[in-house]
């Protein structure tokens, strides 16, 4: 299927217009949605073949562009473009036609850079519109940012008819103009300017690219639209726009760029530091809220892209852009399209930098001695005698820690590194002949981690041909090749790690100072089991295959097919090496007590689609109308399987076979899944202004029973260019563009996750293996079902309204796009909570509802003063959540799940400061009613109900109520960016507007079961220190006091304003790179995260999921990198 | 056309599905064992649930002040382990429901291995239901498993549960062996027991007004098992690994909880988690109630054995005392992946350690005084005892121990036999003589002259038994309330050892505790330590018993979950 895109700009002054026509072919190579746009250079002949036997200029202008590579620059004030003419060549080169088209005219043309055909009247020049007036002689030469010369820039006097076009040089050069006239430059796809002349002769031009041009054209599903056209919520995001951000993986790049898209970074653990994208909010109780990721059409991982290799990212926000994914998208979709080599030759680019990682933030423990007073402070306050001695304090004080008798280990120090490295490398060639076009990609990123042993390095080769059989006849094969490696401690995660070095007590011993290892906590040593106990490491091989075949037979019609392989496999491989550990001068034991073992695990899961699509457009008189329809299977297969063995007697001897045989072990699983779809579009547009497209698909899915297995997901949507209607010429002065939309559709969900893990077979009744018993001391083969069944479930639906207006004003520099949706789900798929009693886990059902209503806003201006462009993006959105729907229950527990809240609401007390005194202590109820439990200095909690709905004078589970919204409310983001002479600023501001964040246990809480103090929890609860931000210290056993039972106390403000990112670079002068035969070279500086402000514990960061002390910091960044192209 | 690619959807996963499975003998036997494999069930960290129990009484501690579950504050609704003890017992029972449900069609063309494991199902079932009542008194009840519709399930009497366990234990025991042909499993000496074990808590809470009928089952259903098993001869080899191996203790242990050192192991810590600072942790600590509980030698109880010297409180005991505590001067020796010989103290920053090589004496830092960690010792968060049963370990690690946990043993049946009997006030020979085989075991005098023929005094020995016997084994939970002497036991402070600057050597003779408060004191050996507590260190001052704690209440989360749930008294 060819796509063909006439479009027209035209200058909004009234003189000296620039026709200007261009042709773009799209092509679709892939049926599922993998959609190539494709510049007119690429794969078209240099030989024309015309046959017109009346016909105006322009449209042979149109039939030569449309043929070949070549554009047409002309003036139409200089050029009859209503000129008949007749015409008949057959495979004849341009120079052949221009000249039978030319002959015997005024018109001379010029060939430049084997593409552009620039026209000139040559009686035509510089013609002034006052011919008595005399004026000066202005020359110069127009550019673009990069200094590249712009090639067939118009350039007029304002309010005259006086005008000329650059040449290949981007020369210009105009006479009699008048003084302190304006200027006006104007170039397709870039912004127009004027400019007064003043007294120079001399004006040379930055012309800005227009990046939100009228005419861009946007991936959607299984196809491509231009954006004027677009009905549905459609936001996508250009390559540039991602490899700025010079992070690690392109999730968490997606941060912030569009409204509506939530990205949080959660975890800045090496690998697994990705972001999690939600869209529009969350849209599932239990099973997946993920957005469906399409790499080229294929399920896929994005982080698992080079960056580097994407052309562009395509958000489908609302329901009717989605729905042509029916099943898959109920969480909005995201389309990555990598890139494809165009034109001729060869082109080769590499953009690299290296970096440094370090913790946004990180909470500081306190010293021994400091420890040591607050525990006995703590035992005071519950009457309990001191714990260490005023001989051992005075030891510490006079002699210090000799680390043997003694100890004062700096864990966090010890264990946590202040910066680690990380660099990343791609190369990329492109390059192709008028048959054959090859785009291939490598890269390497690499990332130290913060503690020892934990590593990341991913190495991707992406290879995307196409090849142009015959003009009906298109096939490619693009092969995508990763493979990941993951290095971790192997004896404790490195979460557990980093909250184990913040939260061990100084006093433990870490390393003695005969080097040996501390005994830490029962032989639990984060510094030895980080750095010597072992290194589990994980790699996964990634191979995906994917092959298409193109028929265009007649023009408007096509036909795709495509295949597509995706294997990744999953290797893992263990050996936990056990250390002994010593105190005072004792061995006190070999930790894990266990021995040494080794596990190795290898598991496979292979994706197969297919898809066929055929589709057709035509053009009747002003009626615009394509049909599209295909089909779509997906199987998969996942396979596993693990060994371990323990008792290695000879050191350096790890494979399995040099294990104790007797302690052999091994697992394996296998589970399938499939999916078999049916879809169908129509788009039909008349006159260009009134839109509507209609959306159905047809998914099953082996996740439900035979009899329930079919949904039907349709949408549609409409929209009205109101600046292309004649009333609204006045208008167009200011508003270049406005456009209104809507759309309604229907969506579904079976993508059941449980804890992190896809739920196969929800309907059935499983009994897994596993559960075995030591009869006779042998282990036996237990088998259990664990979970209830529910054969009956089905699809999980949402239906989603979208009401949304797109605007471009002032030349296109203002542009603002507004969307409110309302979005229900319903026929939840969710495992209620049931009683304990039933004794297996819940069983899927569908139930309940809930809604999803926000709005996303983005604004964004674009100018530029002199020498200076500049660019300001501002984005911002909120969604609201109420679960509408759950037939009466409810899930109480920490977060609640009730009708009428927010989806997982925090749940629990409120507290009204500290018990000052005893008095009030004797006038308040107490948390557990047991008075003697409670001092001044517990936090106090407000009763709010009873029984009868009233304060019953007791604090118990009536005064328990909603304290919080644990979702990201207000997101917004500003994008500021400026270029002057080379040099390029950006900076990137991002937040959250309202967020409430619970901290626990060993996150919140000092002493919690046995662990240290921060130094901010210092600032604790005393009759002389009463506002303190922690009440009275206590030792934390169990986590059973009353100050801890989860309340408001310990909710603190998730919101934040974060300098994202700040970048500078310098583009070297073109003068210069020519010499050195180099198209390109900038070189550039970035911060990640450079500051924060926020309102969360100090030490935390408020991205980072803390909860109960258990988490791997984000990073600050700072990265130095080169991008060159040759 | 759309039917026409149903096949391509019908996938398979390597799960077997449920309806039809439990048809095969193999797959009862399979489904059996996924049963038994919940029995590893945890209160605490890779700790078997038994052994958590008794430090819910009076009998021990944990490591934290005022919080153990047992010592008053932490008994509440929200308490997690009230939820993970209720959560985990039901998981025992929905697995075995969905094993007995799954074969009712099938079994009865099956043979009798098949009906033996269903038997075997339905003796773990009823272990659950045991425990649940007795912890929590009326429960949702099921026989099948759960259905959406009870969901919104109301709670069923204790006594009607406690009824219905009775009767199925007696039918699950006809298809049973006397003893068992694979170490674990259990066998209708099992069933038995346990139908002696909850008549007795049916019993002595005098369920329907009917205690005495209870009582009688009690004593029937141990009768039957009493003469078929007979007790190990050392008390020492039933709670260690070398002494398990041995056939009379086989023969004692009714019900182990079993662990494995073969293969890749199946392992517990609970020596690991109770020993001396020097050779472990200690989280877990037995109260000095439960160590003056011992009798001396001559079968008096301390305050009355003219043997009883409180400077040296281990001297002229009941050699229980020694099989179950550790205290300051006593030797302990330790496999901690080093065999560790210690000579345990509570007051000096040195130790004496024994070294294999040169067989010699020296002094070393002692951990228990001198360490980070030395603030949660037996001397410091502990009141001056350490569990010696299970730490008792030279064969293997004790970080990786893989000694049974018994569940059930002969002698409880004995002792069982004798309570039921001595509450029905028939103080015949069975019952002195079941009494006296477990004392005579450890060298213990027969029951003395002065209690033959009083119900009080033999009502008193029976207990006192009861608590040195199966310390640490998880009986007492359940005793404490059965004999309904929470108050007693935790109505007062814990108290312990002589402070430091007092020493063992600085207590006088007299520094003898009170039993003799009040004659329910006295009858159930509870201390008083009044006379000279400004000698002894304290911890758990808030202590304190209210009369709801006779049962756990029913889990926040579960009324949560089902506000149909009444809760119990009190909470």
């Amino acid at each position: 299927m060819v796509m063909l895109n006439y479009f027209s700009i035209r200058s909004q002054k009234k003189y000296g217009r620039v026709r200007y026509c261009f042709f773009r072919y799209i092509i679709l190579i892939c049926l599922c949605a993998f959609v190539l746009p494709v510049q007119a250079t690429t794969g078209k002949s240099q030989v024309i073949t015309l046959n017109i036997s009346q016909g105006n200029i322009t449209d042979i202008f149109k039939e030569i562009e449309k043929q070949s590579d070549y554009h047409f620059f002309y003036n139409d004030e200089q050029i009859d473009t209503d000129k008949q003419v007749k015409i008949n060549v057959f495979s004849s080169s341009i120079e052949d036609v221009l000249k039978q088209l030319f002959k015997g005219t005024n018109i001379t043309y010029k060939v430049v850079d084997r593409s552009y055909i620039v026209l000139t009247n040559k009686y035509f020049k510089n013609i002034s519109p006052n011919p008595g007036q005399k004026g000066k002689r202005i020359t110069g030469r127009v550019v673009d940012p990069t200094d590249s010369p712009l090639i067939g820039v118009n350039v007029v006097v304002e309010g005259t008819t006086s005008g000329t076009i650059t040449d290949q040089n981007g020369q210009y050069s105009l006479e009699n103009v008048p003084d302190n006239a304006n200027l006006l430059f104007s170039y397709v796809g870039y912004l127009p300017r004027t400019i007064k002349t003043g007294n120079e002769t001399l004006l040379n031009v930055i012309l800005e690219e227009d990046t939100k041009r009228l005419d861009e054209v946007v991936v959607v599903g299984y196809g491509t639209q231009k954006r004027i056209n677009l009905t549905g919520a459609v936001q996508n995001i250009t390559s540039q726009d991602l490899i700025k951000r010079n992070v690690g993986n392109t999730s968490t790049a997606l941060q912030g760029l569009i409204p509506g898209v939530s990205v949080v970074q959660s975890s800045g653990r090496p690998g697994a530091d990705g972001g999690n994208i939600t869209i529009r909010g969350t849209g599932s109780l239990n099973s997946s809220t993920s957005p469906l990721i399409l790499i080229d059409g294929v399920e896929g991982d994005i982080n698992n892209v080079d960056m580097n290799a994407i052309e562009s990212v395509s958000i489908l926000k609302d329901a009717a852009s989605a729905s042509i994914y029916g099943s898959r998208a109920s969480n909005g979709v995201v389309l990555v399209t990598t890139k494809r080599a165009r034109g001729e030759g060869v082109k080769v680019s590499y953009n690299g930098y290296v970096g440094l990682n370090t913790p946004t933030s990180m909470p500081d423990p306190v010293n021994a001695i400091e420890y040591m007073d607050a525990v006995n402070v703590a035992r005071a306050n519950a009457d309990m005698d001191p714990q260490y001695s005023e001989d051992i304090l005075n030891i510490y004080r006079t002699q210090g820690a000799d680390n043997i008798n003694y100890y004062d280990t700096d864990w966090r120090k010890a264990v946590i590194k202040n910066t680690a490295l990380v660099h990343n490398h791609s190369v990329s060639l492109s390059g192709g002949s008028k048959m054959f076009h090859v785009f291939a990609n490598g890269g390497y990123f690499y990332q130290d981690g913060q503690i020892s042993n934990n590593t990341y390095s991913r190495m991707t080769l992406r290879l995307n041909t196409d090849a142009r059989l015959t003009k009906w006849l298109k096939v490619g094969l693009d092969v995508n090749i990763r493979q990941s490696k993951a290095t971790n401690p192997c004896l404790d995660s490195p979460e557990s790690i980093i909250n184990k070095a913040l939260t061990f007590t100084p006093v433990f011993s870490g390393v003695n100072n005969d080097g040996s290892w501390g005994f830490g906590q029962n032989g639990d040593n984060p510094i030895a089991v980080s750095k010597v106990a072992g290194v589990a490491t994980g790699v996964t091989p990634e191979l995906g295959i994917k092959g298409f075949v193109l028929l265009q037979p007649f023009k408007g019609f096509e036909a795709l097919a495509s295949y597509s392989s995706r294997k990744v496999e999953y290797k893992s491989d263990s050996f936990i090496n056990p250390y002994d550990t010593y105190e005072n001068g004792v061995f006190k034991t070999t930790y894990p007590a266990n021995g040494n073992s080794k596990y190795e695990g290898w598991s496979q899961t292979i994706t197969n689609q297919f898809n066929a699509q055929a589709s057709y457009e035509t053009n009747i008189l002003r009626n615009y109308l394509k049909i599209l329809a295909g089909m779509q299977t997906e199987e998969l297969t996942n396979r596993g399987f693990s060994a371990s063995r323990k008792g290695f007697e000879f050191e350096g001897f790890e494979e399995l076979n040099h294990g104790d045989i007797s302690t052999a072990s091994n697992a394996g699983t296998r589970n399938e899944w499939a999916m078999m779809s049916y879809f169908a579009r129509v788009n039909y547009a008349f006159a260009d202004r009134y839109l509507l497209e209609l959306n159905g698909r047809w998914d099953a899915s082996s996740r439900f029973m035979k009899g329930h297995r079919w949904g039907f997901f349709p949408s549609f949507s409409v929209g009205w260019r109101i600046s292309e209607e004649s009333f609204f010429l006045p208008a167009k002065k200011w508003v270049d563009n406005l456009k209104i939309r809507a759309s309604y559709g229907t969506l579904g969900n079976q993508d059941i996750i449980l804890g992190g893990n896809p739920v196969y077979f929800p309907y059935a009744a499983s009994i897994a293996s596993g559960y075995g018993y030591w009869f006779d001391k042998k282990e036996g083969t237990g088998v259990a079902q664990t979970q209830v069944a529910n054969e009956k479930i089905s699809w999980e639906k949402s239906t989603q309204f979208n009401a949304g207006i797109d605007a471009a004003l002032l030349n296109s520099r203002l542009s603002v796009n507004f969307d409110y949706y309302i979005r229900n789900i319903n026929n939840m798929l969710q495992q209620f909570p049931i009683p304990m009693y039933v004794g297996l886990s819940s069983p899927w059902e569908n139930a309940g509802s809930m809604r999803n209503n926000g709005w996303d806003l983005s604004v964004s201006w674009r100018d530029r003063i002199g020498n200076v462009g500049y660019h300001i993006t501002g984005n911002l959105s909120d969604v609201k959540n109420e679960v509408t729907n759950l037939y009466g229950n409810e899930y109480i527990d920490t977060q609640i799940i009730r009708e009428g809240l927010p989806l997982r609401s925090w749940y629990g007390y409120v507290s009204d400061g500290y018990f000052q005194t005893q008095e009030e202590i004797d006038a308040s109820p107490v948390y557990g009613g047991n008075k003697e439990n409670v001092k001044p200095g517990y936090i106090r909690y407000k009763d709010i109900s009873g029984p009868d709905g009233k304060p019953d004078g007791e604090i118990n589970d009536y005064d328990r109520t909603v304290i919080g919204n644990p979702y990201a409310r207000y997101e917004f983001s500003l994008n500021l960016g400026a270029e002057w002479k080379g040099f390029d600023f950006t900076v990137f501001l991002q937040g959250v507007g309202k967020r409430d964040i619970l901290y626990t246990e060993a996150g919140a809480r000092p002493f919690y079961v046995g662990r240290t103090i921060f130094k901010n929890q210092l600032d604790y609860w005393t009759p002389e220190n009463r506002n303190a931000e922690f009440p009275l210290l206590l030792i934390d056993g169990s986590g059973n006091n009353p100050n801890n039972i989860v309340s408001d106390f310990w909710i603190k403000s998730g919101a934040y304003l974060r300098m994202k990112n700040m970048v500078v670079g310098y583009t070297l002068p073109k003068k210069i790179l020519s010499k050195l035969h180099i198209d390109n070279l900038r070189i550039y500086a970035s911060a990640q995260n450079l500051f924060t402000i926020c309102s969360a514990y100090k030490g935390y960061d408020p991205e980072n999921s803390v909860d109960r002390g258990s988490f791997y910091p984000v990073m600050q960044t700072f990265t130095f990198g080169v991008d060159i192209r040759f | 056309m759309l039917a026409g690619c149903s096949d391509f959807l019908d996938k398979t996963s390597s799960d077997y599905s449920s309806s039809g499975f439990y048809q095969s003998e193999a797959a009862i036997k399979s489904g059996a064992e996924g049963v038994y494999n919940y029995l590893y069930m945890e209160l605490g960290y890779a700790i078997p649930f038994n052994i958590s129990l008794d430090h819910y009484t009076g009998m021990a501690f944990e490591r934290n002040e005022n919080t153990t579950v047992g010592a008053g504050g932490g008994l509440n609704p929200d308490n997690n382990e009230v939820k993970t003890f209720w959560n985990k017992l039901y998981i025992v029972i929905a697995r075995a429901n969905s094993v007995i449900y799954g074969s009712k069609e099938y079994i009865d063309g099956l043979g009798d291995n098949a009906r033996q494991y269903l038997a075997e199902v339905k003796v773990l079932r009823a272990f659950a239901y045991y425990n649940l009542i007795a912890t929590y008194g009326d429960v949702p009840f099921f026989t099948d498993p759960v259905t959406i519709e009870q969901y919104k399930e109301t709670r069923v009497s204790r006594e009607d549960i406690l009824d219905f366990i009775l009767t199925d234990l007696e039918e699950s025991a006809s298809a049973l062996p006397w003893i068992a042909t694979s170490r674990g499993r259990v066998d209708k000496a099992v069933a038995y027991g346990l139908k002696a074990r909850a008549a007795l808590l049916g019993g002595s809470l005098n369920y329907r007004g009917q205690g005495t009928d209870y009582f009688r089952i009690s004593a029937e259903a141990a009768g039957k098992v009493i003469g078929q098993r007979s007790l190990a001869q050392s008390f020492d080899d039933l709670f260690n690994i070398t002494g398990q191996a041995k056939a009379d203790v086989r023969n004692e242990m009714l019900w182990e909880l079993m662990y494995s050192d073969q293969g890749i192991k199946k392992t517990h810590v609970v020596a690991f988690g109770q020993v001396s600072r020097n050779t472990g942790q200690t989280g877990r600590h037995p109260s000095m109630l439960l160590a003056d509980t011992y009798e001396c030698i001559d079968g008096k109880r301390i305050d009355e054995s003219s043997l009883y010297d409180p400077r040296y409180p281990q001297k002229n005991r009941d050699p229980r005392f020694h099989s179950t505590l550790w205290m300051h001067g006593d030797t302990a020796t330790v496999n901690n992946g080093n065999l560790v010989r210690q000579i345990i103290n509570a007051y000096d920053i040195e130790a004496q350690f024994y070294d294999f090589s040169s067989n010699a004496w020296y002094l070393a830092n002692n951990a228990d005084i001198n360490s980070s960690a030395a603030w949660a010792s037996f001397c410091n968060a502990g009141v001056g005892y350490i569990w010696a049963k299970f730490s008792n370990e030279t064969a293997e690690n004790i970080s990786a121990q893989s000694c049974n946990i018994p569940i059930m043993r002969y002698a409880e049946v004995l002792l069982t036999y004798a309570e039921a009997k001595i509450e029905l006030n028939e103080l015949d020979n069975t019952v002195y003589d079941a009494i006296n085989q477990v004392r005579n075991r450890v060298a213990m005098p027969d029951v003395s002259a002065d209690r033959i023929g009083n119900q009080d005094k033999m009502r008193q020995l029976v207990r006192r038994e009861r608590k040195v016997e199966f310390a640490l084994e998880g009986l007492h939970h359940v005793d404490m309330r059965r004999w309904g002497i929470g108050d007693l036991e935790n109505g007062q402070p814990t108290y312990g050892l002589p402070l430091p600057e007092i020493g063992y050597e600085g207590l006088t003779s007299t520094d003898i505790p009170n039993f003799k408060t009040s004659e329910r004191t006295d009858l159930n050996d509870i201390p008083n330590y009044d006379a000279y507590k400004s000698k002894l260190k304290v911890r758990d001052r808030n202590r304190f018993w209210n009369k709801k704690f006779e049962l756990w209440p029913v889990p926040q989360l579960e009324r949560d979950r089902n506000p149909n749930l009444s809760q119990n008294e009190g909470y």
